[in-house]
């Protein structure tokens, strides 16, 4: 048997070597389509997870400004600084409202014009910077190493999920801050730098903002695979997160020219109103809205905008289903097309060889090992474009724009695709070669 | 003893409207027999043979092979059967053009788990013994109709099958060739192989030990 397959497949490359390499190009193409698809479908499924989890049936809304980049600068500015404390003050004490002001941002470590920079610590900062940023957008300057943190609220890790490992979360003291002077802040690492830390080691010299440098604790680590939903409602992988407790000020920041000083000014920073979210029952949300309006009234913030977000996410969800859709249909299509060419093909090819084929099944070769012969080279052909893909995966994973990625539900479906459209046309050639009458083709004088 | 026994065999094709090619046709065989199946053209003969090796499905009345019931074998029995017991020679050859002579003689071969070696001997002894060694790496397009035929039978008499049935081998030949292929047969006879050779030609019929004579699907008697 091993010689009539291999005898057959001596006959694809003598006498159609082009029609074979253009399949075999045409079914890689069909496996980046499956694989393009099972991707999206994926990450849609994910997405709508993460819209359920984190808005469920609540209502987001985020704080948005009326007017230009001007109106932000001075509605922000450092001395408005102590008026944004009092608004923050206010939003987050207010027990009719959910404030939440969890972050993620840069913290910096930096630079080389401090004269007290020590050089030693750059290797390891630059160890972090290095694994740290594994993947997302990252702007690599020489002057400045920077660590993705998320500067959290007192309620991120209850209202997250989001668990320690080894050594403790924040305690509320953690959050305040009560002399500018010998500022220590306590910080949780993920699970990812447990090989570069441990519990009690001091960060020196990093920066929140434009602060001076501060020195940072590592308090504890999150469990691996630690996650949370962002603003909006994308899962955010924690391992390579530090978690930097969201600083109130409890001193008097106020300096003799009027401004504030640069941590109280940090403290209060435009991100924390920006980037919170208020979150109220969808039966609530009259009581909520005017509520909030009468703060930023009550502490002179008229640009200030209440305005719904989990319309946004919703409307994020509904594009990716309908680019998902859109990418199912060209697959399925695609599917359909290769499955039609591949029949016409088998058909084609048990015509053409009839003879042959016949000849087969007079010297006792069964249907079934006939149509396996019929089919060899689609066989092939499926296992090249398996094994193109694969290898253009791996090519192309270098290339950051060229990289698809690839997951194991592609993986398995591509299989069971060729599996099953194997078995279509093992049944379809028995069938067919079962029909042809012999005894007319072997008597047949060419 | 008998080889084979059938009795009353009958075929209808077509199937819309039936078209009788047998309507009861009688024949034994005993083992070592070569026998010759005479009739006109369209008398039922290629039936008759197609039915025997299983080529054609079974329609009608008995048939026996030894002492097997053929009409109680399931297709894939039948298969099974026709692989081990015979060996079928055509008027045009059908041999697969893009192989090698050597390939398409060692076909019946390839199915079984038999070492290459051991194929290769067979293939060798078998052609040599229809003068066609120096053939083994041609290809049929390049081969003369005799030696093309006589390709066909080292392809039929390589797994030393039970029965041999040749439908009109000297249809396409010319006399010359023609009565080589018949001292071919002459010779397998000898050696105690059991043939049946379809012919409608006297000369061809008249090296067989009995003709059995076939008209309009029926015995003649
Ligand atoms: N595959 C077939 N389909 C339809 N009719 C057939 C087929 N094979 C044979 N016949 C018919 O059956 C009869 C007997 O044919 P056949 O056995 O080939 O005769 P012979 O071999 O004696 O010339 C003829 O009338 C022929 O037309
Ligand atoms: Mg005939």
């Amino acid at each position: 048997m091993f010689a009539l397959i291999l005898l057959e497949l001596k006959t694809v490359f003598s006498s159609h070597k082009r029609i074979f390499f253009l399949s075999v190009l045409a079914f890689t193409c069909a496996c980046i389509g499956i694989n393009a698809s099972m991707s999206g479908l994926l990450l849609t499924r994910t997405q709508h997870q993460a819209t359920e989890e984190s808005f469920g049936n609540k209502t987001a809304y985020e704080i948005t400004m009326d007017g230009e980049s001007d109106t932000y600068i001075r509605v922000f500015s450092n001395e408005n600084s102590g008026k944004v404390k009092s608004l923050f003050e206010a939003l987050s004490r207010d027990p009719s409202i959910r404030f939440r002001y969890s972050t993620e941002n840069l913290m910096d470590f930096f630079d080389p014009d401090d004269p007290s920079y020590n050089h030693d610590d750059f290797p390891r900062f630059k160890e972090e910077f290095r694994i740290g940023y594994e993947t997302g957008d990252v702007v690599y300057d020489d002057s400045y190493l920077t660590l993705k943190a998320i500067y959290a609220d007192k309620h991120f890790f209850s209202e997250h999920g989001v668990n320690i490992e080894d050594g403790r979360s924040f305690q509320d003291t953690d959050y305040i801050v009560d002399s500018p002077e010998g500022i220590v802040i306590p910080v949780v690492l993920g699970h990812g730098y447990k090989d570069l830390y441990q519990v009690g080691d001091r960060i020196e010299k990093a920066h929140m903002g434009t602060v001076d440098p501060l020195t940072l604790e590592v308090v504890g680590f999150l469990k691996e695979g630690s996650f949370y939903y962002d603003n909006n409602a994308i899962r955010v992988l924690l391992d390579r997160y530090m978690i930097v407790p969201s600083i109130e000020t409890a001193y008097d920041g106020l300096l003799e020219n009027g401004t504030y000083d640069e941590l109280t000014h940090a403290a209060y920073d435009s991100m924390k109103i920006i980037n919170s979210r208020i979150l109220c029952e969808n039966a609530d949300r009259e009581k909520v809205e005017k509520r909030v309006r009468e703060i930023f009234s009550e502490y002179g913030f008229s640009e200030l905008r209440l305005s719904e977000e989990s319309e946004g996410a919703r409307i994020l969800l509904h594009q990716a289903r309908e680019n998902l859709t859109v990418s199912i249909l060209i697959t399925s299509f695609v599917i359909v097309l290769i499955t039609i060419m591949i029949l016409i093909s088998t058909f084609y090819r048990i015509t053409k060889d009839r003879k042959k084929y016949c000849i087969y099944s007079l010297h006792g070769i069964s249907f079934g090992k006939i149509s396996l012969l019929v089919n060899i080279e689609t066989i092939l052909i499926f296992l090249c474009s398996a094994i193109l893909f694969f290898v253009m995966r791996v090519l192309l994973s270098s290339v950051p724009a060229l990289d698809f990625g690839l997951h194991r539900h592609s993986v398995i479906s591509i299989f069971s695709i060729q599996i099953l459209l194997l078995f279509l046309i093992g049944l379809y050639g028995k069938r067919k070669i079962r029909k042809v009458d012999m005894s007319s083709v072997l008597r047949e004088h060419e | 003893m008998d080889l084979i026994r059938v009795k009353n065999l009958s075929k209808n094709y077509g199937t819309k409207q039936k078209i009788p090619a047998l309507k009861g046709f009688d024949m034994t065989l005993e083992k070592g027999e070569m026998v010759a199946i005479m009739g006109r053209s369209g008398s039922g003969k290629s039936t008759v043979l197609n039915l025997l090796s299983g080529i054609d499905q079974l329609e009608g009345g008995q048939y026996l092979f030894e002492d097997t019931d053929m009409f109680r074998l399931s297709e894939r029995e039948m298969i099974r059967f026709r692989r081990e017991n015979i060996g079928v020679i055509f008027q045009h050859f059908a041999l697969i053009d893009e192989f090698t002579v050597f390939q398409n003689i060692a076909l019946p071969l390839s199915l079984r788990h038999i070492p290459s070696g051991l194929i290769e001997e067979k293939v060798r002894n078998a052609a040599e013994e229809l003068g066609i060694s120096t053939l083994l790496r041609k290809y049929p397009k390049e081969l003369s109709g005799g030696e093309a035929q006589r390709t066909a039978i080292a392809r039929a008499i390589i797994t030393e099958p039970k029965l041999i049935l040749a439908d009109e081998p000297t249809g396409a030949l010319d006399e010359e060739n023609g009565l080589r292929i018949m001292s071919v047969f002459a010779r397998l006879h000898e050696k105690g192989n059991t043939l049946v050779i379809v012919t409608h030609d006297p000369q061809v019929a008249s090296c067989c030990q009995r003709t059995i004579r076939i008209k309009d699907g029926r015995n003649e008697p």
